[in-house]
């Protein structure tokens, strides 16, 4: 397996994602504390919006919508945009301007002039095409088109938009992941959604009212074809608004659209559903295996954190056991950090054995956690790490 | 090694960061996530967090700044997997969200990229980090939170599976 190999594939399969500059200005404008998703009018956005109103929204919709068909089309039969031979480019760039998305000018009219050579027009059909979408050559496709025009997908879209695209995309025969709908027929409305969805987990994340007030919430109707399923079913997710802040992830939320009822797993996560796919779980979360394997007896935490961390074993019997251990690290925070009964009663502790530690004294680590929030990783709260021998603190968290 | 960034201006640093890194680690995010819109967050969010903790890098870093924005990539998208969201849909499909391949492009590399999305995702981030961003052993094991040893035997094994897959087919393999 050489380097060149992996990188090349992956870059050859992916060249369609690229980190635009719209993607820099989102970032630019978080920093900012600007409100960042919303993409800086367009002269194109300008111009669909004239048209809109010269002409009537739907028409203009109408209209974008049977372009962006061909456009879809055109990438179903021939790949994406850097494949495409020049009469397809110029093509592409007709169907933005009928489509009322992209302001004709002196460019585009020499573009369509008919007075160019192939690789003149390909070029200039690039060049117009970057400029406006402001994304590379190669990551020019379907997707980065509605992007420009749309905002981001799925969550800047309307709800007609995304159905039109699932339908345009199954239309040329792709293989969808999601697909988008309407709600229709006496199935909860998407506000009902969202209401159904913040009553069932705000009290099960537990987070202040002024936290939550820093969130809204979106809804989407979809189903999942590869997951074998066409019922659509609402997802409604949470968002720290402005979206771009520092966030805290709040599960998403799946509800049946006919009964309300509440499919969200993580939510309703008990030890043993988190142990279920453990293996691959904390293997992957590489530096947080210590919040699942907490569940584990020490045999099983010791093997498990021995092949992440190293170092974790099964506690040495000649030295102090854990019970002692746990009750060290109580008095601990109780008497050296103001800790309240009431307050170290909310949390349960676990104590963790590490061979090799602290200039090669065993120690046991104990970290406290808060598990009202039904969250398996996150909500280490206190930790203290202890000589195993001596029972010497050597370290807490938080510091003093 | 203390990595330092020549007394530019914070936000010049982030665009030479984004213009540098953004797509290479919008393509890690994806391998990674499997969903595009997942991915773009976690790009972003990567280079929000970077621009946050410039001056904690600026003043006394391990990691080159490569590595560096590859460890906080690595630990957004990680948050992100722990999503109900996530969770919920069935990533071992996503495989067929891979832009089509190119015409010209051979078979193998096609039946490589769907072996590189079907590894478990241990695989496949040491596989991106070491072979995809060239970060060298003591960095993954850093970025990961294993020991450097724990990179060598899950290099090796991630290799051993992508040439399992590659000969069986990758869909007979996968986890």
């Amino acid at each position: 397996m050489r380097r060149n190999d992996i990188q090349h594939t992956i870059d050859t399969h992916l060249s369609s994602i690229a980190f635009t500059g719209q993607n820099q200005q989102a970032v630019f404008a978080a920093i900012k504390g600007e409100k960042p998703m919303k993409r800086k009018m367009s002269f194109a956005l300008v111009l669909a919006l004239i048209i809109a109103l010269l002409t009537g929204v739907a028409l203009a919709i109408a209209t974008w919508h049977h372009h962006a068909e061909e456009i879809a089309r055109m990438e179903a039969e021939q790949g994406y945009y850097f494949e495409w031979e020049a009469d397809s480019r110029v093509a592409l760039v007709r169907h933005l301007v009928e489509g009322g998305v992209l302001p004709p000018d002196e460019r585009t009219a020499r573009l369509f002039s008919g007075s160019l050579s192939k690789e003149e027009a390909s070029a200039l059909a690039t060049q117009i095409m970057t400029e406006w979408s402001e994304i590379r050559e190669d990551a020019i496709s379907l997707m980065s088109i509605l992007e420009a025009v749309w905002g981001r997908y799925p969550y800047d879209w309307s709800d007609e938009d995304l159905v039109w695209y699932t339908d345009t995309l199954e239309k040329n025969g792709e293989k969808l992941t999601s697909r988008f709908y309407l709600p229709q027929g006496g199935v909860l409305s998407k506000e009902q959604a969202i209401g159904l969805a913040m009553e069932y987990v705000k009290p099960l994340v537990n987070y202040p009212q002024a936290v939550w007030d820093t969130y809204t919430a979106t809804a989407i109707y979809e189903s999942q074809p590869y997951a074998g399923t066409d019922e659509p079913y609402w997802t409604v997710r949470f968002h720290p608004s402005p979206r771009w802040t520092e966030r805290t992830y709040i599960p998403s939320v799946i509800i049946d659209p006919r009964t309300g009822g509440i499919y969200s797993d993580e939510v309703n996560l008990t030890p043993e559903d988190a142990l279920k796919d453990y293996h691959e779980t904390i293997a992957f979360w590489g530096s947080m295996p210590i919040g699942y394997a907490r569940f584990l007896p020490h045999e099983e935490r010791a093997a498990l954190l021995s092949e992440e961390l190293g170092g974790y074993s099964v506690p040495d019997p000649t030295y102090i056991s854990e019970e002692k251990a746990t009750a060290i690290a109580d008095t601990f925070f109780q008497k050296e950090r103001g800790y309240t009964d009431a307050q170290m009663a909310k949390l349960t502790g676990y104590a963790f054995y590490r061979a090799g530690f602290g200039g090669g004294r065993p120690v046991w680590i104990v970290k406290y956690y808060d598990e009202s929030v039904r969250l398996p990783d996150n909500y280490m709260i206190l930790s203290v790490d202890l000589y195993a021998d001596t029972g010497e603190i050597t370290s807490s968290f938080p510091r003093e | 090694m203390t990595a330092r960034i020549p007394g530019s201006h914070p936000e010049e640093v982030l665009e030479r960061w984004m213009t540098a890194y953004g797509t290479p680690l919008f393509r890690m995010c994806y391998v990674m996530l499997k969903d595009y819109a997942l991915a773009q967050d976690a790009v972003q969010d990567t280079f929000i967090k970077a621009y946050k903790g410039l001056a904690e890098f600026q003043n006394a870093h391990p990691f080159s700044e490569k590595s560096w924005l590859n460890k906080i990539a690595v630990n957004t998208c990680k948050d992100l997997r722990r999503s109900a969201w996530f969770r919920w849909v069935d990533r071992k499909t996503a495989v067929e969200d891979v832009p089509q391949v190119p015409a010209e492009t051979a078979q193998d590399r096609l039946d490589l990229m769907h072996a590189i999305l079907a590894l478990p995702i241990k695989y496949r981030e040491v596989i991106l980090l070491y072979y995809y961003e060239n970060i060298k052993y003591e960095d993954i094991a850093k970025i990961i939170g294993i020991s450097v040893s724990t990179v060598h035997s899950r290099l090796g094994k991630a290799r051993q599976r992508l040439r399992m897959m590659l000969e069986r087919g990758a869909s007979d393999a996968s986890e």
